[in-house]
């Protein structure tokens, strides 16, 4: 066999691959970042910064986090590395809900400026810690999920021990 | 196995869909409660009695979101200018079910006595106000308005003035009312008056 041709060979196995990593990653958060991008000097980061404290700015950053991760998983189909890279997302994104809710609890201060003189300070608090215990509950359940895929993608490679037939 | 665990992908991924939507529509209803007509606040009005000022705030609770209240609290704490508090009161109502109202009253009781030892005069007084409550049984909201500052001399009613010494032992006290709130003397049998500009009464 050819260079070339080996090099054919393995343009077949990663175009489709980098095509459908591209489209995931789109589909994830890569729909998000544009607008984003875009509109950066509209939007209120001072706003988004006060109700999740540390996401606002990072916003841009958490979703490009998602989307390399999910380009990744994507790149990595049909091996155990996918298995890996989706519980890492599940933990990764486990943390951010709890660090960017500030664990459930969400305090928002109204500046004093629009409050009419007379009146001292306006803060608002939403706790919502419950609904955080059932989304983390779900996070821990997808984790299983994906050590149980793993289990299966190894059983069957067990099974079934031959060279994967996309590696030239 | 696979089938099983399709299975539990998909549960999980509607199960979490329905938690952000359940999430994100009792907030939005939430708010459209506290910062719409929910909670109208009636005519207030001041007694005294039994030598304590006592504000009464007449809330119409009229809950026309789609879940329940659970719990509803109105705290208030009265100040004075150093941040001393003077009084503090707290009223909880019950559940009040989705598409249906109540009317709650909240009385701020201020000891006189209290007044008279802290020799406040003309000035302005600072009040916090709470209000919390739990909603759809799981999240619980809080709006806090604090030193919301309150003009406080000596003119019990906005008609006249009052000259009030304790139990005759001749500490001089005023207390004022400048708000647009109906003023009645209800029972003065630990104060005398001793001056009276001008009485309503």
């Amino acid at each position: 066999m050819s260079v070339l041709e080996e090099d054919r060979d393995w343009l077949k196995i990663l175009a489709p691959r980098i095509l459908k990593a591209a489209l995931w990653g789109f589909i994830m958060g890569g729909e998000i970042l544009i607008p984003l991008y875009l509109m950066q000097d509209f939007v209120d980061w001072e706003t988004l910064e006060t109700l999740m404290p540390g996401a606002g700015t990072e916003l841009p950053t958490i979703v490009a986090i998602f989307v390399a991760f999910e380009v990744a998983i994507q790149l990595f189909d049909r091996t155990i590395f996918r298995y890996a890279l989706s519980i890492s997302r599940t933990l990764v994104s486990m943390i951010l809900f709890i660090i960017f809710t500030n664990g459930g609890i969400i305090e928002v201060l109204v500046p004093s400026e629009v409050l009419p003189s007379e009146a001292g300070s306006l803060q608002i608090l939403v706790d919502f810690r419950t609904i955080l215990a059932a989304l983390l509950v779900f996070s821990l359940l997808s984790v299983v999920k994906n050590i149980l895929q793993a289990v299966d993608f190894l059983s069957q490679k067990a099974e079934e021990p031959v060279i994967p037939p996309e590696l030239p | 196995m696979r089938q099983s665990i399709r299975v539990l992908g998909w549960t999980i991924t509607i199960a979490s869909l329905l938690t952000f939507a359940f999430l994100g529509f009792s907030i939005y209803s939430l708010f459209q409660l506290v910062m719409g007509q929910g909670i109208t606040p009636g005519e207030s009005s001041v007694n005294i009695s039994n030598g304590d000022y006592v504000i009464s705030l007449p809330f119409l609770v009229n809950n026309t979101s789609y879940f329940d209240i659970t719990k509803l609290d109105i705290t208030t704490v009265i100040k004075d200018p150093k941040g001393d508090v003077i009084s503090q009161s707290t009223t909880s109502s019950g559940s009040i079910p989705s598409r249906s109202s109540t009317n709650i009253s909240h009385y701020i009781s201020i000891d006189l006595s209290k007044m008279i030892e802290k020799n406040l005069t003309d000035g302005i007084i600072f009040m916090d106000t709470t209000l919390g409550l739990r909603y759809a049984n799981i999240i619980e909201f809080n709006v806090t308005m604090a030193n919301v500052s309150i003009p406080w001399d000596a003119s019990i009613s906005p008609k006249g003035t009052f000259s009030v010494s304790s139990n005759g032992d001749g500490a001089p006290f005023g207390f004022g009312n400048k708000t647009n709130v109906r003023s009645e003397l209800l029972l003065c049998d630990q104060f005398r008056i001793v001056e009276v500009d001008s009485c309503p009464f």
